[in-house]
C-alpha cells in the first residue's frame, strides 16, 4: 500500500498493539483492549476499531461452512499520523451470526518503514497469535457443537414421547398434529448440519499447520488456570471437560432471543486467550524497537544458521563462517547524521558490509594474496568465496533449522535468560527444571499492569534513549575493503545525565539482590528473578550459569528430557555441540551413546543491538564501564578471557555479590555458546579439573579456615586469576594492538551504551580476521609432509614448525602480530570445535579435551573497584 | 655382616654433591614452553579408582588398570573406550601383561587388536582373555588356583605364562590350566617374602628370576618331563645368584639377550650376566664422585641382610624404575632424580673385559622431581625423556642445548642405528666437538673426562591431581598417555598436529555438505 504524499507528523507515545471486535449485539465495532495498557494515549481507538471493521470480512456466500482464513492490510492513511498493521481474523462462536465473529488486531506505530520491513515478520507473528486464539476457540465451539447435537438428540426423543403420548391420549382430536412434525424436520435438518461444522472442526484442529498450537494449549495447566480465576465466570477448557451437559429441549418453533451478553474473547479462546495475549504483549516488546533494531535482529538471525559456524562473544552472534552474510547497502545518509543510533548502525552495518566483502568475487583476489601456499592446491578444498555457491549457503540445512531463531525468544527482557513462556504460565509452582536449571517465577506474571511495570518501561527507556541525540562524530570514513576490521572513531563521548545512569544502576541493583535473596514474593513484577539458577533449590548452592546452553523445554518438558544428557554431578545438560560425557564408567561407549541426541536445545542469543540498548540488569557487560573504571589491567584480563584461558575471581564470602558483578561484567568477553563455554558467577567449591574444560569465567569463594585452595597446585598453570584477598592478579600480558582502545577510550567513557559499541566493534574486528584466516589457511592450507622412505617416522617437531611457518607468514599478511594472533586462532579454534561435535554428532563417545596453551602469566596488585 | 655394618652405621651419602648441585639443582619451567608439543589433553574417564597400570597393546591401543577392578582398553587416535573392557576381578588390579605384544608398530595391521591377549590379575585372580571373544556370554580364563596375591606376570615362551607373589605358578596360555606350582614356603629363609617381578632367562638353564623383598634375587629353573606322553613343567629353586645389593630389590628388568638387570632400594643397580647368573657390574646411583667402583662389587650374603627387618632406606635414593634401552642404556629413576648409565664401555667394542671398566653415569639429574620418579619413557624420535612423579607432574627432558649442535646424523641406516643415535644424542655421546667437551668440562669444574650431563627441563604436564603413576608413549600422531592416582587417564596430544587434522576433517565434511551438494 502507498504511503501518504505528505508524511504525518510524528506520534510522541509508542507503538501499541490493539485487539477490536465487531459485536454484532448492540455496540458494533469497538477496542477490546490495547497492549500495553493505555498505550493508545490520546488516539481514539473506538473510531479506528469502526474504520477498520467498515469493511464486512465474510467468509463467500456458500452454504457450506468453513474455517475463514486470516487477511492482512497495512493501513497508512490514519489521521493521528500512526500506521497500521491490521490482521483480521474470525472465532466461531455457536450463538453468533453464521457461527462467525469477526476480530482484528492492529499494531499501530509512528513509523511507517518498520511496518513495510517487517511486514513478512510481523504476519508471521500475528498469525502465529491468532492461532492460538483459534485453537483456543475450537475446543469451545467443539464442546458447543457437542452440546447442541446432544440437545437436538434430546429434543427428537422429547418430541417422539410427546407424539405418542398424545396418540395415547384419549383426549387427542388431531389439532396439533403439525407442530411436531415440523420441529422434527427443523431438528434432523439442524443436527446433519451441525455433524458436518462438528466434522469441519475437527479436521481443522486435526490439521498439521494447528497441532502445535494444540499442543501447547493441551499442555497448559488447566486446573492451575481454574484456580487462579476462580471468581471469574469465564469458560475454560477445565470448565468443558469436567462438567456434564445437561441436555435441553430445543423448541425449533419458537423465535430465538439474543437478550444475553455475547460471549468475550476469553471465553471464546478459553486457554488459548491467555497465551495469545502474553505472546502479544512479548511481541509489542519485540517491535516496539526501533525500525534499525529489528532490521539488525533480522539480519543478526539469519546468522545463526548454520548453527555449528556461528562465531558468538559474550552470546552475541559475531560472524557465521558459512553464512553468505546479509549485507544491505551502507546507508550514506547515516554517516552524515550524528546521533548514537546512527553510529550505531554505522558499525552494526559495517559487520555485514565486511562480511559481504568476502562473499563477493573480489575477494578471491583478497584471498589468493593471503594465502601463500599455491593456489592450485584450493581446488581440493572448500572454496570460502564460493560464489556460484552462495546460494547453497543460504539454504537452510535441515538438520539446524531446529535450531533457528525463534522470534519470540528475544521478546522477552533478557532473551539470553530464556524461558518457557507456555509452559512457565500454566505451571503449578514457581520452581521447574529447565535444563537441569531450577527457575524461579512469579505466578502472577500474567497481570497486564504488572506486566506493564517492567518490560514496557524498560522498552520505553530504550525508546527514549535512541531518541536521544549526541554530539556531532569526528568525520567517517567510508567503508572500503581496506577497512575490514578496522576501528573507525565514530564518535566523541555523548554527554549523559549521570543522575540517570546512576538510577539506572541503582535499580539493577536492586534487582540483583532480589535476585540474591532468592525473593519470589513481590508486589510488583520482577523479572524472572533469576531465570539462570541452576543447581539446587537450595538458595546457598544455587549458581548463575551464563552461558550455559539451554533447552527449549517447548519441545521437551522438564519431565521428560533425556536423562542419557543429564550430568548429575554437574547438575548440567549437554548439549549436542558437545561431546557427551560418560556418566556410567565400566559401560562401553555404544551402551551410553544410544538416544542421547533425541531432544534438541535452543541456544538463547544476544542481538548485539539488543545487548547495547537494553538496561537488563543481567544482560552481559552490564557494568563494565563502571566496575572496570580505574582497571589498567583490563585490557590483559580481557585478552585472558578472549583466548579461552580460564579465568577465575578469587573473594571471600562477604564480596559474593559485587564478584558476581563483576563477572556479569566480563562474560561479553566469553567467546562461544556451547558448554565448554561456561560462566559461572560464584561457587563455594574449589575450581576442579572437570571446570578446565568447560568453565572459562568463574568466581570462587576463597574459605576463611585453610581448606583446599580455590585453585589446586595442579591446575595453577593452567588458570588465570585475580585474587581479591591478596589483590593479586595473575593473567597473561597482552602484547597486540587491537585490544588498545578499550583500555584508552575506557578512560573517558561517560556512556556504558558507547563503549560497548566499541567493544562490539573490536570484537568484530577480531571475528572477521577469524573469518578470513578460517577461510585462508585452515581450510586451505595442507602441510604435505612426505612419506619417508627411511623407516623412522617423521618427527612431530618437523611437522610442527611446518605448520608455524605457514600461520606465521599468514598472520604477517593480515597483518596481525603476538596476542591478537592468539585470539584469532582461539576464535577460529571454537568455530572448528563446534563444527566437528556437529560432525560427530552421531558418531561414537569422544572424551573431553582442553587445550592448554602456555601462557605466561604476571602478577601483579590490582585491587577491585567497590562501587557503593 | 661388614655390608650389614656399613649400611647401618655409615652416614647416608648426601644425594648431591655441593659441586653438582650447581647444575642439578629443582628445575622449574614457565607457562609458555615452545620445545612443549603437548598442549590438548583428552580427558579418558572409565575409572573410579587409582588407576596404576599402563600398558602398550598395539599401535593404536593401550589397556589401563586400576583399583576399581577395572580393566579397560582404549583406543589412542580419539580417546575412546572400547568395547573391551571387563570387571571378572573382585580386587584392585596388581598387574597386566599383553602377552601378544608386537616390537614392532610401524605397520598399520597393528592397528586391530581382535588377536590380542591380556592378561590381568588382582589378588588371587589370574584372567587370561583374548580381546575378540569379549562378548556377552564368553568367559575369559579365571583362575584362583594362587595362595596368595599375584604381584607379577610374566610371558615365557612355548606359551606359557608365569606370576609370582607367594607362590610361583606357570600357565598354560591356550588353556588357562595351570602347569606347575612352587610353593616358596619350602625355600629355607626366614625373610622370605613375595615375590614382586619376575623375568624369563634362557642361559645354561630356561628358568626365571623373581625378585622380593630381599637383597638376593631368586632363580628358578623350568623342567620339562614326559611322562606317559604327557609333557610336564616343574620349577626348581636354584640357589645360584648371589647377593650384591645392600637393600632389597626393587626393580627387575632385561637388558639384552645375555644381561638382565637388577635396582635397590639402597640405590644400586647390579647388571647379570644370563648364562653366568653373576653380577658383572654394578651401578651405584648414589654414588656422587664418579670414582671407580668396579673394585665394590663384593657379594653380600643374603644372610647378612635382613631387607625387612633391619634396614630402612631412604625413599630418595630407591630404584623406582629402570628403562632399558638399545639393549645397552639404563635410564635409572633414583628417588626424585635419573641417571642414564652405559652397561657398555662409551664407544669401544663390547668385550667381558671392558664390562668391568665403565661405572659413571652419562646422564644425571637428582632433583628432577619434587617426589619419586614413577616411571619413564622416551621418546627416540624426539631425543626426549619423559618422567613421571609423584609430585602429580610428567615432565620432558632434552640434552642439554649448550652441547648442539650434535654430531651430524649418520647416513639413514637400520632403524636400528638411527634409534641408537638418537639415545646417545641424549646422553651427549655424540658431542665429540673438542671445544665443546672443554667448555663443558670447564663450566662443571670437574675433572673426568666423561662429565656427566645434565639434561634441560623443556616442558611440564601438569594436569593430574595426584600422583603420576605411569606414562607411556604411543606415537608422535598418537601423542602420550599417562594415568595417575587421581582415577586420571589422560592422552596429551601434539596441538597443531590435531589441528591440522581436524582442519583436514572439516574440508571434508564441508566440502561433502555443502559443495558437492550443489548441482
Amino acid at each position: 500500500m502507498a504511503q501518504s504524499g505528505t508524511e504525518p507528523a510524528k506520534r510522541k507515545e509508542r507503538d501499541f498493539i490493539l485487539l477490536s471486535e465487531f459485536a454484532e449485539i448492540r455496540h458494533g465495532p469497538q477496542p477490546i483492549c490495547t497492549i500495553p495498557d493505555g498505550g493508545e494515549g490520546s488516539f481514539d481507538t473506538s473510531s479506528f476499531s469502526v474504520r477498520i471493521f467498515s469493511t464486512d470480512f465474510q467468509q463467500g456466500q456458500s452454504e457450506e461452512f468453513s474455517v475463514s482464513p486470516d487477511s492482512q492490510v497495512l493501513l497508512t492513511e490514519t489521521s493521528d499520523g500512526l500506521f497500521a498493521y491490521v490482521h483480521y481474523f474470525a472465532l466461531n462462536d455457536i450463538e453468533a451470526r453464521g457461527y462467525m465473529r469477526q476480530y482484528c488486531l492492529s499494531y499501530l506505530t509512528a513509523s511507517p518503514s518498520k511496518l513495510i520491513d517487517s511486514f513478512q515478520r510481523i504476519k508471521k507473528d500475528f498469525s502465529e497469535v491468532t492461532s492460538l486464539f483459534k485453537c483456543g476457540n475450537h475446543k469451545v465451539f467443539r464442546h458447543d457443537l457437542n452440546a447442541r447435537l446432544k440437545d437436538i438428540e434430546f429434543s427428537l426423543d422429547e418430541l417422539n414421547e410427546d407424539k405418542q403420548r398424545v396418540e395415547d391420549n384419549s383426549l387427542y382430536n388431531g389439532c396439533y398434529e403439525d407442530i411436531p412434525e415440523m420441529n422434527k424436520s427443523v431438528l434432523l435438518k439442524d443436527r446433519e448440519f451441525t455433524k458436518k461444522i462438528l466434522d469441519t472442526i475437527n479436521f481443522e484442529m486435526q490439521s498439521e499447520t494447528n497441532k502445535k498450537f494444540h499442543e501447547l494449549i493441551r499442555n497448559c495447566d488447566s486446573n492451575d488456570v481454574v484456580r487462579k480465576r476462580g471468581n471469574s465466570n469465564f469458560y475454560t477448557t477445565a470448565s468443558f471437560t469436567q462438567s456434564v451437559h445437561k441436555p435441553k429441549r430445543i423448541m425449533a418453533h419458537l423465535s430465538q432471543r439474543f437478550t444475553r451478553q455475547q460471549r468475550t474473547l476469553n471465553e471464546l479462546s478459553s486457554l488459548g486467550y491467555q497465551l495469545a495475549i502474553n505472546t502479544l504483549k512479548s511481541l509489542f516488546e519485540k517491535y516496539c524497537r526501533s525500525e534499525f533494531a529489528l532490521r539488525m535482529e533480522q539480519m543478526e538471525s539469519e546468522l545463526l544458521n548454520p548453527l555449528s559456524s556461528l562465531l558468538t562473544v559474550g552470546r552475541v552472534p559475531m560472524i557465521n563462517v558459512l553464512r553468505s552474510a546479509v549485507s544491505p547497502p551502507l546507508n550514506y545518509k547515516i554517516i552524515s547524521s550524528s546521533d548514537e543510533e546512527s553510529l550505531f548502525q554505522i558499525r552494526q552495518q559495517l559487520k555485514f558490509n565486511s562480511s559481504s566483502l568476502l562473499n563477493n568475487e573480489n575477494c578471491s583476489s583478497v584471498l589468493l594474496y593471503l594465502d601463500p601456499l599455491p593456489r592450485q592446491r584450493m581446488v581440493s578444498v572448500v572454496d570460502p568465496l564460493g560464489t556460484p555457491h552462495n546460494h547453497s549457503l543460504m539454504q537452510v540445512d535441515p538438520r539446524y533449522s531446529r535450531h533457528s531463531y525463534d522470534p519470540r525468544q528475544p521478546i522477552k527482557e533478557d532473551p539470553y535468560e530464556k524461558e518457557d513462556l507456555e509452559y512457565h504460565e500454566n505451571s503449578d509452582t514457581n520452581t521447574r527444571t529447565h535444563n537441569g536449571i531450577y527457575h524461579q517465577y512469579d505466578n502472577d506474571r500474567d497481570n497486564p499492569r504488572e506486566w506493564e511495570g517492567s518490560a514496557s518501561h524498560d522498552a520505553h527507556q530504550s525508546n527514549e534513549r535512541v531518541s536521544s541525540s549526541y554530539n556531532t562524530p569526528d568525520p567517517i570514513p567510508s567503508p572500503t575493503p581496506d577497512m575490514v576490521g578496522e576501528v573507525h572513531p565514530y564518535a566523541t563521548p555523548p554527554q549523559i545525565n549521570h543522575s540517570d545512569v546512576i538510577k539506572r544502576l541503582s535499580d539493577s541493583h536492586k534487582d540483583q539482590e532480589l535476585v540474591a535473596s532468592g525473593s519470589t514474593k513481590s508486589t510488583e513484577y520482577k523479572e524472572p528473578s533469576n531465570s539462570l539458577v541452576i543447581g539446587s533449590n537450595d538458595s546457598s548452592r544455587s549458581e548463575l550459569i551464563h552461558s550455559q546452553p539451554q533447552m527449549n523445554s517447548q519441545s521437551v518438558p522438564p519431565n521428560k528430557l533425556d536423562l542419557h544428557s543429564f550430568d548429575e554431578s554437574s547438575n548440567t545438560y549437554y548439549t549436542p555441540a558437545v561431546p557427551y560425557p560418560p556418566m556410567f564408567s565400566g559401560l562401553p561407549s555404544h551402551r551410553r551413546a544410544s538416544g542421547i541426541f533425541n531432544h534438541h536445545e535452543g541456544y538463547p542469543f544476544i542481538s548485539s543491538v539488543h545487548l547495547i540498548e537494553s538496561s537488563s540488569p543481567h544482560k552481559p557487560g552490564k557494568e563494565l564501564v563502571s566496575l572496570f573504571k580505574d582497571v589498567p589491567e583490563l585490557r590483559d584480563i580481557l585478552y585472558c578471557l578472549l583466548i579461552g584461558r580460564p579465568f577465575a575471581i578469587i573473594a571471600s564470602q562477604r564480596d559474593e555479590k559485587l564478584v558476581r558483578r563483576h563477572i556479569r561484567a566480563l562474560w561479553l568477553f566469553v567467546a562461544g555458546y556451547s558448554s565448554h563455554h561456561q560462566v559461572i558467577p560464584w561457587q563455594e567449591e574449589q575450581f576442579d579439573t572437570d571446570q578446565l574444560v568447560n568453565v572459562r569465567l568463574v568466581g570462587i569463594c576463597k574459605p576463611t579456615i585453610d581448606r583446599d585452595p580455590p585453585i589446586p597446585p595442579h591446575l595453577e598453570k593452567h588458570v588465570s586469576y585475580w585474587d581479591w584477598t591478596t589483590n593479586i592478579l595473575s593473567v597473561p600480558t597482552y602484547t597486540g594492538s587491537l585490544l588498545n582502545p578499550i583500555l584508552t577510550r575506557t578512560r573517558d567513557k561517560k556512556n556504558e551504551e558507547l563503549f560497548m559499541s566499541l567493544i562490539e566493534s573490536i570484537l568484530l574486528e577480531l571475528a572477521l580476521k577469524a573469518y578470513v584466516y578460517y577461510h585462508g589457511h585452515c581450510l586451505q592450507s595442507e602441510v604435505i609432509v612426505s612419506k619417508p622412505m627411511s623407516p623412522v617416522e617423521p618427527s612431530p617437531r618437523k611437522m610442527h614448525s611446518v605448520v608455524k611457518k605457514d600461520k606465521v607468514q599468514f598472520f604477517s599478511k593480515l597483518p596481525l602480530k603476538e596476542s591478537d594472533i592468539n585470539i584469532v586462532e582461539y576464535f577460529t579454534h571454537v568455530i572448528s570445535e563446534q563444527q566437528l561435535s556437529e560432525l560427530t554428532r552421531e558418531g561414537s563417545y569422544r572424551p573431553q579435551k582442553v587445550v592448554l596453551k602456555g601462557h605466561n602469566c604476571s602478577t601483579r596488585v590490582c585491587k577491585p573497584k567497590r562501587l557503593t | 655382616m661388614a655390608s650389614l655394618f656399613r649400611a647401618i652405621f655409615s652416614p647416608r651419602p648426601s644425594p648431591v654433591s655441593n659441586k653438582q648441585a650447581k647444575d642439578d639443582v629443582y628445575q622449574t619451567i614457565a607457562n609458555s614452553q615452545p620445545h612443549n608439543v603437548y598442549e590438548e589433553v583428552l580427558f579418558l574417564k572409565g575409572h573410579s579408582g587409582p588407576v596404576n597400570h599402563l600398558k602398550k597393546i598395539n599401535k593404536t591401543h593401550f589397556v589401563t588398570g586400576a583399583d576399581d577392578n577395572l580393566v579397560v582398553v582404549w583406543e589412542s587416535k580419539y580417546g575412546s573406550m572400547t568395547e573391551l573392557y571387563h570387571s571378572y576381578h573382585t580386587s584392585p588390579i596388581t598387574c597386566i601383561l599383553p602377552l601378544s605384544i608386537s616390537s614392532d608398530y610401524s605397520t598399520e595391521s597393528e592397528t586391530d587388536i581382535s588377536d590380542h591377549t591380556i592378561a590381568t590379575a588382582s589378588s588371587t585372580e589370574l584372567v587370561i582373555w583374548e580381546l575378540k571373544d569379549i562378548e556377552p556370554g564368553v568367559n575369559p580364563k579365571i583362575s584362583t588356583d594362587h595362595k596368595g596375591v599375584i604381584n607379577c606376570l610374566c610371558l615365557l615362551r612355548q606359551d606359557m605364562l608365569c606370576s609370582g607373589g607367594q607362590d610361583i605358578c606357570l600357565w598354560d596360555i591356550p588353556s588357562g590350566k595351570l602347569l606347575s606350582k612352587y610353593d616358596r614356603s619350602q625355600i629355607p629363609d626366614e625373610n622370605i617374602s613375595e615375590i614382586h617381578s619376575i623375568l624369563e632367562i634362557e642361559g645354561r638353564n630356561f628358568g626365571i628370576v623373581a625378585v622380593s623383598k630381599n637383597p638376593k634375587p631368586e632363580f628358578y629353573e623350568i623342567k620339562k618331563s614326559t611322562v606317559t606322553q604327557t609333557v610336564q613343567y616343574h620349577l626348581q629353586f636354584n640357589d645360584h645368584l648371589l647377593s650384591f645389593h645392600n637393600g632389597p630389590v626393587s626393580y627387575l628388568t632385561s637388558v639384552s639377550n645375555t644381561l638382565f638387570a637388577t635396582g635397590s632400594e639402597d640405590g644400586s643397580v647390579i647388571v647379570w650376566s644370563i648364562n653366568s647368573l653373576n653380577a658383572i657390574k654394578r651401578f651405584e646411583g648414589m654414588k656422587d664422585d664418579f670414582s671407580d667402583s668396579s673394585n665394590s662389587l663384593s657379594q653380600s650374603t643374603s644372610s647378612s641382610i635382613m631387607s625387612s627387618t633391619i634396614i630402612n632406606f631412604d625413599p630418595s635414593s630407591r630404584v623406582n624404575f629402570i628403562l632399558v634401552l638399545c639393549q645397552r642404556y639404563l635410564f635409572v629413576a633414583i628417588g626424585r632424580g635419573f641417571k642414564v648409565f652405559d652397561v657398555y664401555s662409551s664407544d669401544v667394542s663390547v668385550t667381558p673385559h671392558e664390562l668391568q671398566s665403565t661405572h659413571k653415569p652419562l646422564v644425571v639429574h637428582t632433583e628432577a622431581h619434587k617426589d619419586a620418579i614413577n616411571h619413564m619413557e622416551f621418546i627416540i624420535e624426539e631425543s626426549m625423556l619423559i618422567t613421571a612423579s609423584a609430585d602429580q607432574s610428567v615432565r620432558l627432558w632434552k640434552p642439554d642445548p649448550s652441547l648442539a649442535p650434535f654430531q651430524k646424523k649418520p647416513p639413514v641406516q637400520k632403524k636400528e642405528d638411527m634409534d641408537k643415535f638418537n639415545v646417545e644424542v641424549f646422553c651427549g655421546i655424540h658431542t665429540n666437538s673438542t671445544n665443546q667437551r672443554q667448555s663443558l668440562r670447564k663450566r662443571r669444574s670437574l675433572p673426568s673426562q666423561t662429565t656427566p650431563i645434565v639434561p634441560t627441563l623443556v616442558g611440564e604436564l601438569m594436569l593430574h591431581s595426584d600422583t603420576v603413576q605411569s606414562v607411556l608413549f604411543m606415537s608422535s600422531e598418537d601423542g602420550l598417555v599417562t594415568c595417575g592416582s587421581d582415577n586420571m587417564v589422560l592422552l596429551w596430544k601434539n596441538l597443531d598436529s590435531e589441528d591440522e587434522k581436524r582442519e583436514s576433517e572439516l574440508r571434508k565434511y564441508l566440502k561433502e555438505t555443502y559443495y558437492d551438494a550443489v548441482p
